[in-house]
């Protein structure tokens, strides 16, 4: 056993310390999370939707479907 | 506990006549179980417990915490380490220090996981009837096709996926 001190540990503020610290970073990842949520999902989705009804024809859609024979109601001409 | 101090209250004469002391002898109080005495725990949230670890000291131990009773500059190293394994079992570091146990525990969690997976294995092989034809390829591919015709999921699912023009799936 060395006969030499050990230097004094922190004493105070530990709870502080760890409070501020845990907030902080708390903070940034649920910021981070909402962020990569928002531009990893939210729009790409809004992108998506609104490519496909830019330039969307229902009743070419329609017809396209009622030739394939799933109307019961519309038949293929 | 309580009849000592019933004892000093009515006075010892009155209460030798009592029927209660009769009846014991010489014990009125009941034994203290270990268990609701001050205890000594090895805890990182209880750094001085309730009881010192070494309740029996020998007589060497018994000089030593006469010697403590003294300057403690007169103590050597060792008597303080001596003193110190009197009073804690485990230091910070022994207490703190892990162990090779979840080698252990991971090793038995994926042992039962393999297990299980033999016996559900086992199960579809001699148990289990055959799948609903609903599950063929054939089938399968009717389904998929009658699903593209009603333009299932057009923005961002399954009909998203299809080339309606070249009639293939989009690369």
């Amino acid at each position: 056993m060395s006969s030499a001190l050990l230097p004094k540990p922190q004493m105070r503020r530990l709870l502080a310390r760890r409070m501020k610290f845990h907030l902080l970073g708390a903070f940034f990842v649920s910021f981070g999370c909402a962020a990569l949520y928002k531009f990893g999902v939210a729009e790409p989705r809004k992108k998506a939707y609104a490519e496909f009804y830019k330039n969307y024809d229902p009743m070419k859609d329609f017809e396209a479907m009622r030739a394939a024979g799933v109307f019961e109601s519309a038949p293929p001409k | 506990m309580l009849a000592s101090r019933a004892f000093s209250l009515i006075g010892r004469r009155a209460l030798s006549t009592s029927i209660c002391v009769r009846a014991h002898g010489h014990a009125g109080v009941v034994k203290a179980e270990d268990f609701s005495l001050p205890a000594y725990v090895d805890r990182r949230d209880v750094p001085l417990p309730e009881a010192a670890f070494v309740k029996q000291l020998s007589a060497q131990q018994k000089a030593l915490k006469e010697k403590e009773k003294a300057s403690w500059t007169a103590l050597s190293v060792d008597e303080k380490i001596e003193l110190y394994r009197i009073k804690f079992n485990e230091s910070y570091a022994e207490m703190n220090k892990g162990s090779n146990e979840w080698k252990t525990v991971l090793g038995g969690v994926l042992f039962f996981l393999g297990l299980t997976g033999v016996i559900l294995i086992w199960q579809k092989i001699y148990m289990y009837g055959p799948i609903p034809h609903t599950f063929s390829d054939e089938w399968v591919s009717m389904q998929t096709k009658r699903m593209l015709d009603m333009r299932i999921n057009p923005v961002e699912g399954l009909s998203s996926q299809w080339d309606f023009e070249k009639n293939e799936w989009k690369k």
